[in-house]
């Protein structure tokens, strides 16, 4: 009886001291010198790209697959990928592309035109369960295989979006075979791509670990030669910023994408570096309603504008953590036009522009005009923490000129209705897309209309119109005027540009600011 | 015996099908469309997407059925162990439970064993102690685990135990040991909620004559409290019990966003969040398993600690019935 007890508490000594010892080990090997541990707050729900809705901002589908095309993160510029050309017809209905003929899917499978023609179609035949991609695909009416490199690709109208849509993870090929699985399977990471690194293992969705390929040699032009430097990624799954944050610090991981600003500002400089991962497309904007009460009237949409101090939301709402709007367009996006003098923060202005459309300060400070008082309404989702301060902000900002605004936070549930049925003020948004097509689903009277122009507007025109200009530097001149009159009548009020802050170790250099890890490293 | 344990299962059957339809009704009073829930949250909200492919997509997932069909389909379904696909990720709802349980399940059974124990222990020690100023300190000791929020202990412990001193894994942890600190947190609350019932009714049954004859008997202090007070005294305490279990399978969602743990907690709270209605039902009628089939055990061990209760008293007499012999106070 007494060895027994004796020997029950040695074999728990020795249990205790076990798993000390693996809970040491396990942060030891988190920084062996060719793997990289990254706190996320993404989920690992869906991790097939084209199903996964935010496949581009996903950080563990990136690496996993290649585009046709890339597209520089930096200024928006296309490059070949696994197309080594592309070409249009005139009337950018038909696409042409040349592929590569030395690149293999992490299966073994060689990539051809056949492979982009199954990955296109079964995006299709998904419907919307790909919601994403099939947007992007929109109109497509057939891919044809005309040679092992080739493929054609025709639409039912104008597209000239569609060389930048292949650079998107959405549309990204992925080997036939896992098109013989089911939606479900995929979902689960039953696919795999030609990227720099194939899926080691989704961990019980709360860690999730990427592996270098050795073969891979078909990398863009930007990068080193080769496979990738790291061998492995490991994702930990973190939600909480505090916990990352903490994590961070503890050097339990050596990179956390979700820590906001101001607590990355509370570190010691030096001890961490940070990276800012820009999104392309549609700043964060509030957008007004063109037909309702005082929005209707041009001077005071172009009033809201000179009365917002976008320098003041940045620094004091969001920690400095991103740049103020300088279009509608965020920089890096194609065809950018940067309109900083139109957004310019002036009070006197902004007053001056009521004054002069009539809209009279009452005993309380707020204007109006007849018996229309100038109070307007912020739709919004109730859960957006970050941007609920800073539309308070937005708040004061406009109530010095006499502008009544009030905070209408709504629940995700009942946003997508309200905003569709127009059912709204001001809206605020932002959306990503790598080319300015994105600016016609957004304002296109035939498209999501949110700022609820009339079909015959001329911004219609010319919206519809840039869809068609299979000529770069024609479409260059009719984005560039699409932005400058969407600012001049104040259809929307751009605030910053979104992205997302990444805080790395400092011994990590080129943090993949395009999301494929390729040159990641941690320096000698 | 056997018309007593019919009665629970008609009842325990009854409750599980109440639970369900009550989800049900809920989940279609809540506002918005799933789909659409779906589409803006990933951002979709303002892409290119003919009303056609959305209404497919409702089709494929049998929304677009009439309300009375929907019902009598997910509660078939869930009859036959087929719960369907997720709506929020495209996940065959038995997957993505079967994928949660384990963690949770490990997180639950390490916490009771842990906090159940403690609150047991307090508890003896709060009324077995002669000191009255020590008493009264020991007394409050509960009322301090119970307020303190689980996500502060929580914090607190990753912050010091998994970072700073690096004993535990905070995040990370692979096996039993990332599993330690969660359930050190929920242990705390487990075992103040165990060690005030506990206490009280040791002090409520300590006053009553019996004791007395015990202790007139000669009886040893030691005897007293293990053979008499007790098993006396435990049944309020096993009710909690019972009933804690059934919150720490789905209620655990705080800690398990603290500790970055994929469980029960997190799948209930997004799938409500979304209206991702399969694994709302699903995970709601697993729940109404478990805590009928506590009940009954817990029912059942009544029977064992009590033999005032008989089998066949015990069907017609409400447990507040007998909670009320003890005179809590």
């Amino acid at each position: 009886m007494k060895t027994a007890r004796a020997a029950a508490r040695s074999v728990l000594g020795v249990a205790l001291v076990a798993t000390i010892g693996t809970g040491c080990a396990d942060t030891e090997s988190a920084s062996a010198k060719d793997t990289l541990t990254i706190a996320t707050a993404n989920t690992a729900d869906c991790i097939d790209p084209a199903q996964n809705l935010t496949a581009n901002s996903s950080p563990f589908v990136r690496p996993l697959v290649d585009s046709l095309v890339y597209q520089d993160p930096t200024d928006g510029t296309l490059h070949p990928w696994l197309a080594r050309s592309w070409s249009s017809n005139d009337t950018a209905t038909e696409f042409t592309f040349v592929l590569r003929t030395d690149v293999s899917f992490s299966d073994g499978t060689p990539f051809d035109a056949t492979a982009v023609k199954t990955t296109w179609d079964g995006i299709v035949a998904l419907g919307a369960q790909a919601a994403t991609a099939n947007s992007l695909l929109s109109g497509y009416l057939e891919s044809s295989v005309t040679g092992p490199d080739t493929v054609t690709v025709r639409f039912a109208g104008p597209k000239s979006s569609f060389v930048q849509a292949t650079s998107t993870t959405a549309l990204a090929p992925i080997s036939p075979d896992a098109w013989q699985v089911s939606p479900q399977e995929r979902c689960a990471g039953r696919f795999t791509g030609t990227g720099p690194f194939t899926l080691g293992a989704i961990e019980g969705k709360q860690r999730l670990s990427l592996v270098r390929r050795d073969d891979y040699g078909w990398g863009v032009s930007a990068w080193h030669d080769g496979p990738a430097a790291l061998r492995q990624i490991n994702f930990e799954l973190v939600k909480e910023p505090g916990i990352q944050f903490d994590a961070l610090v503890s050097g339990t991981v050596d990179a956390a994408t979700g820590i906001p600003q101001r607590q990355l500002d509370a570190l010691p400089e030096g001890d961490y570096t940070t990276t800012r991962i820009q999104s392309p497309g549609i700043v964060y904007t509030v957008t007004p309603n063109t037909t309702r009460g005082p929005l209707t009237d041009d001077a005071v949409r172009r009033a809201l504008i000179a009365a917002t101090d976008r320098d003041q939301l940045v620094s004091v709402a969001l920690g400095g953590g991103a740049p103020s709007a300088t279009s509608i367009l965020a920089a890096n996006t194609p065809d950018y036009l940067d309109l900083h003098d139109q957004l310019t923060f002036d009070q006197k202005r902004a007053r001056q522009l009521l004054d002069d459309a009539g809209w009279r300060p009452g005993a309380d400070g707020i204007r109006s005009k007849g018996d229309q008082r100038l109070a307007l309404a912020v739709t919004y989702p109730s859960i957006d923490q970050v941007n609920g301060p800073l539309l308070e902000l937005l708040q004061q900002q406009w109530s010095q000129v006499g502008v009544q605004l009030t905070l209408r936070g709504l629940p995700v549930a009942e946003l997508s209705p309200t905003q569709d049925a127009g059912d709204y003020d001001l809206l605020v948004f932002n959306q990503g897309r790598g080319d300015p097509d994105v600016l016609r689903t957004v304002f296109g009277a035939g498209s999501k209309n949110r700022a609820r122009i009339a079909a015959d507007d001329p911004l219609n025109a010319a919206l519809e119109q840039q869809a068609a200009q299979a000529q770069p530097q024609e479409r260059t001149s009719t984005v560039s005027g699409i932005q400058r009159t969407i600012v001049d009548r104040g259809l929307a009020n751009p605030l910053y540009e979104t992205g997302s802050l990444i805080a790395s170790n400092p011994a990590i250099s080129d943090y993949s600011v395009d999301g494929s890890f390729h040159d990641t490293n941690w320096s000698a | 015996m056997f018309r007593f344990l019919a009665l629970r299962v008609a009842a325990a059957l009854a409750t599980i099908w109440l639970a369900f339809t009550a989800a049900f009704v809920i989940l279609r009073v809540l506002p918005g469309d799933p789909v659409q829930i779906q589409l803006s949250h990933s951002g979709a909200d303002n892409v290119d997407l003919s009303p056609q492919a959305v209404n497919e997509l409702r089709a494929n997932l049998g929304l677009d059925k009439p309300v009375l069909t929907q019902y009598v389909d997910s509660g078939l379904g869930l009859l036959t162990g087929d719960a369907g696909f997720s709506i929020r990720s495209n996940e065959a709802v038995t997957g993505i439970v079967a994928a949660a349980l384990p963690a949770t399940l490990e997180l639950a059974g390490l916490a009771l064993v842990l906090g159940v124990p403690v609150g047991v222990l307090l508890a003896v020690i709060t009324v077995a102690v002669p000191h009255p100023g020590a008493r009264s300190v020991l007394k409050t000791a509960p009322i301090v685990g119970i307020s303190l929020p689980t996500f502060l202990i929580g914090l607190l412990l990753v912050h010091f135990v998994a970072f700073e001193w690096r004993i535990l894994p905070g995040v990370g942890g692979r096996g039993v040991t990332a599993a330690v600190l969660p359930a050190i947190t929920l242990a705390i609350p487990i075992a103040a909620v165990v060690g005030q019932i506990l206490g009280r009714s040791l002090d409520a049954v300590e006053r009553q004559p019996f004791v007395r004859t015990l202790r007139a008997k000669g009886l040893g202090e030691r005897r007293i409290m293990f053979a008499h007070l007790l098993r006396n005294a435990a049944l309020p305490a096993l009710t909690m019990t019972g009933m804690l279990i059934a919150g720490l399978v789905s209620g655990s969602v705080v800690v398990e966003t603290v500790f970055s743990r994929h469980g029960m907690g997190k799948v209930i709270a997004d799938a409500i969040v979304d209206k991702d209605t399969p694994v709302a039902l699903a995970i709601t009628v697993f729940g109404a398993i478990l805590i009928v089939t506590v009940n009954l055990v817990i029912d059942l061990l009544y029977q064992l600690l009590d033999p005032r209760i008989r089998w066949k008293a015990a069907a017609v007499r409400p447990r507040s019935a007998v909670g009320d012999d003890y005179a809590l106070t």
